[in-house]
């Protein structure tokens, strides 16, 4: 996409926005409650410069508006470009929202307050500076910055098993981020032995010719690294341990907002950079987004532990998302998208919802708790409320992503794009595990909610209170997300529209360009039995439409 | 005296004098401060005289120095590097157990003044005899603490290991002589493409092999843990960057300039590949079992070098020594805040020899959180993340290593960062996320004495300070980073 720049410097405005609370932070020596406020205040600034970055976006332009350009490192040409399409501008609102109503909570945390809101804060910069960059090496940048703050949250304010769990989240990302980075410099080589000059521009890489092994491997390595952040199914391991581990507020960040950070990149970076790979990579995409979804089902329903079930649930839900995106078509790419969104709304309140429990009465036990709904009705109520929308209740905004991927999903788009010759099967497949996913996604919520909520109330719970005003605060505006994109869903989709549009042109050039993918199609021609005379003459259509 | 010739030779009679005024000052019986003050102009003057060095490009003295831009860089780093490490070795030696002022003052000006030989030989005399100068003056400094044991066990160790690389050195040199007739780098580059004897390809490894010991390359590596644990921590820094820098800077002249045939390229690059790989991997995997934060760091350091050496490999294409200097620059801050800390925190406590000891630095977020703020970012630019300083240096590393064809090179140099990671957040973990079970009676004891500590400003402290915050600033901001490294190949 182009540019369109815009004198006012919002979005770096934006980005460094947390540095106002970081500095008086750093610098003074403030109570407890006083750090608190100037957190709030600071991300609460944040969050009225993202509103502002919001309205002044123009959905009907087809460009990464607000843009800046700004000379880092003009030797090796590393520039640090911003802009926002449509999803990002949501993504970016996402943040600030959650990281003002994380810092609101402060009070949950006691110990070493200031340290925890300066990383809190860090991490808010490592997240909007990815979700703008333009630049790869810049995104690679504000990626990694996001590392170290996540890994001093979970590592000093997490529960018993938290150096463990910390760990094995930085080595993780980690491991996936620096081949990345080993692609990335692989990627510029290869640019700036074919222009001449260095530039890490995507629009500029993007135009880099490779080979279709090189596009391959070079997708590979990136594809490794978002996927272990999604995290797709082999990949996942450090999600439950990190989420079990982090407080709540960290769960908050993970779930809502870091989780996020996978699908983003495939779409901004993964899908531009190398269209082939993508197109070649996504029915194996697909099974291993459908194994996500059975698998994180079935594994958080034996949890006994609620935050673990939360956190399983979120395997399974980014599950949804991979499997939207490598459907390659807009409505599943569309409700992907979508679902990234409504998974940062309903399970950051889930997790908030979790934290709420622990805070009265230090344990997560399932079993410890039983007919809250006599005790504490407006948390039971809210609970429901976040419950339903997570298992995708229509009216709630859950319903519309996954009724969108499932759709998507149906139309089995594979042979369509990709060749494939087990379109058929790997379609059947897909369709079926999501809409298992969708059943079980509700056997498990409800059966949470029945044992926790439901039943006779247990006398020997001590100190539960019903949620208190701040906490009201905290999930009302959630709440109206819930409804407001469960009842007007154009709203967000409009925006969203105009990235998946322009990610799936990129697919569609793929045809018209890449002999490779033509040869494929025309073998995979010759293999087919006769009688599937359907499939042959989709393929045709297809190479037609590819010679134009 | 041509200005070249002035300016080539200042900065070595400068700090070769100052060697001398040293001992003299301390015969007539000036007092400690007075002597101080004349090794911390030393190097200052030094520093400054180097500046001169770029403006001219030019081999002098009968063909045996040069007076470049390279030698410039690596005179400008070298003396700084003299200077902050000096700084930190202010009051911290003494804790240490070195009793002998003046010695120490003068070996690191000799030590200095010998690395400054070995940048700007121009022949293979004057490279020995720089070689030589540097290495005696540090095996004497790693013993000076005479009452520790560990201290003379490492300078014997060093001594016969460093024995060891002169000779092989020394071989390797002849043996290039013989086969060429030459001794000045300029003209064995001239007759090397017109003879092709087994003979230069035999110097050529060896003189490899004998730099190897100087800048730690495994398998030529074994003397650096116990050298670097065993000698007093200040003089540890000293080894890890001045010699490093001067080794590695008449490694990168030598090879660069004196052995840059392609053919020749062609039958040592293999050599080269495997001494990369097997220090970046076998520095990262021992570190991680390391008990001690000083042997610990002695085997990143090696890791480092392991690094710095892809650089090498590079060198047939553009790029390749940049790479490698801005690396070792990038190293050498990361070096100087990382061993200034250790020392600082280990003298600040009374307990001393138990503070060498991963395990020791436990709690010391609550205790000292200033010194593990610091150590903190030291750690995870040494890691190379960015923003950081070391982030740079890695991509520039990653990149050259594509240009040459070595993109294997740079996948295991990924892998191996991945693997830096675990230990060097190992100590983060100590430090914030492990309690001090016998914390609480300690602090009580010296709390007042703790804050004192906290907010007095000494200079070792200073400097450890300014590096963490160039560390941060050349992350953010390259650019002076990278002119110099490309300034030095020009």
């Amino acid at each position: 996409m182009d540019l369109t720049f815009s004198s006012s410097n919002l979005l770096s405005l934006l980005v460094f926005s947390p540095l106002l609370g970081i500095i008086p932070l750093i610098l003074l020596k403030v109570s407890n409650k006083q750090a608190g406020l100037i957190a709030s205040a600071s991300s609460f600034i944040s969050f009225i410069i993202s509103l502002k970055v919001f309205l002044s976006f123009d959905k009907n332009i087809n460009t990464f508006q607000l843009a800046e350009s700004f000379d880092w490192f003009p030797s090796i040409g590393l520039k640090f470009i911003l802009g926002v399409d449509g999803l990002s501008v949501w993504l970016i609102l996402l943040t600030t929202f959650l990281t003002f109503l994380v810092s609101v909570s402060y009070s949950s945390v006691s110990e070493k307050l200031r340290g925890y809101l300066c990383n809190l804060l860090f991490l808010e910069v490592g997240m909007l500076g990815t979700f703008v960059s333009l630049d790869v090496l810049a995104f690679y940048v504000f990626w990694e910055l996001m590392l170290i703050p996540m890994y001093f949250l979970i590592g000093i304010w997490g529960g018993k098993n938290r150096v463990y769990a910390a760990l094995k989240f930085v080595i993780y990302t980690a491991f996936g981020s620096l081949l990345m980075l080993v692609a990335i410099s692989y990627l510029e080589f290869k640019y700036a032995s074919q222009v001449g000059s260095m530039s890490f521009f995507l629009n500029d890489l993007s135009m880099t010719s490779l080979s279709f092994n090189e596009e391959l491997l070079l997708f590979l390595a990136f594809a490794i690294a978002f996927l272990i952040k999604v995290p797709v199914f082999p990949f996942h391991t450090w999600l439950p341990d990190a989420h079990v581990e982090a407080p709540t507020g960290g769960s908050v960040i993970l779930a809502g907002v870091l989780l996020k950070m996978g699908i983003f990149g495939l779409v901004r970076f993964g899908i531009v950079l190398f269209p082939n790979a993508t197109l070649y990579a996504a029915p194996v995409l697909a099974i291993l987004g459908v194994v996500g979804i059975i698998f994180g089902a079935l594994v958080a329903w034996v949890q006994t532990d609620m935050k673990k079930l939360v956190a399983y649930s979120s395997v399974s839900h980014m599950g949804f998302c991979v499997l939207g995106f490598s459907m390659l078509n807009v409505e599943a790419f569309q409700g992907a998208l979508l679902q990234l969104i409504n998974h940062g709304v309903s399970t950051a309140a889930l997790f908030f919802l979790v934290g709420v429990l622990y805070d009265r009465t230090h344990t997560r036990e399932i079993s410890a708790y039983s007919g809250l709904a006599a005790k504490v009705p407006l948390f039971a109520t809210v609970f429901m409320i976040f419950m339903l929308s997570s298992i995708g209740l229509p009216l709630t905004n859950g319903f519309v992503g996954e009724f969108l991927i499932l759709l998507g999903t149906f139309k089995g788009i594979f042979f369509l794009h990709g060749g494939q010759i087990h379109s058929l099967v790997l379609t059947v497949i897909c369709t079926t595990g999501a809409v298992a996913g969708v059943v079980l996604g509700a056997l498990y919520m409800i059966s949470l909610y029945r044992r926790v909520v439901f039943g006779k109330y247990d006398t020997s719970i001590h100190g539960l209170t019903d949620l208190s005003l701040r906490e009201i605060f905290v999930f009302f505006p959630l709440l109206i997300l819930v409804f407001f994109i469960g009842l007007y869903p154009n709203y967000i989709l409009k925006d969203l529209e105009q990235t998946t549009n322009f990610s799936l042109e990129q697919i569609q050039n793929v045809r018209v360009d890449q002999p490779e993918i033509l040869n494929k199609v025309s073998k995979l021609k010759s293999n087919l039995p006769p009688s599937n005379k359907v499939l042959n003459n989709t393929i045709d259509k297809n190479i037609e439409v590819s010679n134009i | 005296m041509s200005p070249a010739e002035l300016a080539a030779a200042s900065p070595l009679i400068i700090t070769a004098t100052g060697a001398c005024l040293v001992l003299l000052l301390e015969v007539l019986g000036f007092s400690s401060l007075i002597r101080n003050f004349v090794v911390i102009c030393t190097f200052v003057l030094c520093l400054l005289t180097s500046f001169r060095l770029g403006d001219f490009n030019d081999v002098v003295f009968s063909g045996s120095l040069f007076s470049d831009s390279l030698t410039m860089i690596y005179f400008a780093a070298i003396s700084l590097a003299g200077l902050f490490t000096y700084l930190i070795s202010f009051k911290a030696l003494k804790g240490e157990g070195v009793t002998s002022g003046a010695e120490t003052d003068s070996l690191f000006l000799f030590s200095t003044a010998g690395a400054l030989l070995l940048v700007s030989a121009a022949n293979f005399i004057t490279l020995f005899v720089g070689f030589e100068l540097l290495s005696l003056s540090v095996y004497a400094l790693s013993g000076s603490a005479l009452k520790q044991k560990a201290s003379s066990e490492s300078a014997m160790k060093y001594f016969i290991m460093g024995s060891f690389s002169s000779a092989f050195l020394l071989y390797g040199l002849a043996l290039i002589y013989g086969a060429t007739g030459f001794i000045s780098y300029a003209e064995i580059a001239a007759v090397i493409p017109s003879i092709r004897s087994q003979l230069i390809i035999l110097g050529v490894l060896l003189i490899m092999f004998g730099f190897s010991f100087k800048v730690s390359l495994v398998p030529f590596h074994v003397w650096t843990p116990d050298v670097y644990q065993g000698a007093p921590t200040s003089v540890t820094a000293f080894m890890a960057v001045v010699v490093k820098l001067a080794a590695f800077g008449a490694f990168l002249r030598l090879f660069s300039y004196c052995f840059s045939d392609p053919i020749l390229f062609e039958s040592w690059s293999k050599v080269g590949w495997l001494l990369a790989v097997l220090s970046m991997t076998v520095g990262n995997v021992l570190a991680i079992q390391q008990k001690s934060i000083k042997r610990m760091l002695a085997y990143s350091s090696i890791a480092h070098a392991g690094y710095v050496f892809i650089g090498f490999l590079a060198l047939g294409q553009n790029g390749g020594g940049e790479a490698a200097t801005y690396y070792l620059l990038a190293y050498s801050f990361m070096s100087i805040a990382s061993f200034g800390l250790v020392s600082l925190i280990s003298n600040n406590t009374k307990e001393q020899y138990d503070m060498d000891s991963i395990a020791s630095y436990r709690g010391l977020g609550e205790k000292k959180p200033l010194y593990a703020l610091l150590l903190t970012i030291v750690l995870i630019a040494l890691s190379g993340m960015p923003p950081l300083i070391g982030f740079i240096g890695k991509f520039f590393l990653f990149t050259v290593a594509h240009e040459a064809g070595y993109t294997g090179l740079a996948i295991v140099a990924a892998i191996n960062s991945v693997i830096s990671l675990y230990y060097y957040l190992n100590i983060i973990v100590q430090m914030y996320f492990t309690k001090d079970e016998n914390a609480s009676a300690k602090s009580e004891l010296g709390s007042e004495e703790m804050i004192k500590q906290q907010v007095q400003m000494s200079i070792p402290k200073f400097v450890v300070i300014l590096c963490t915050l160039l560390i941060i600033v050349f992350g953010l901001y390259n650019r002076p980073l990278y002119l110099a490294a490309e300034l030095a190949f020009r």
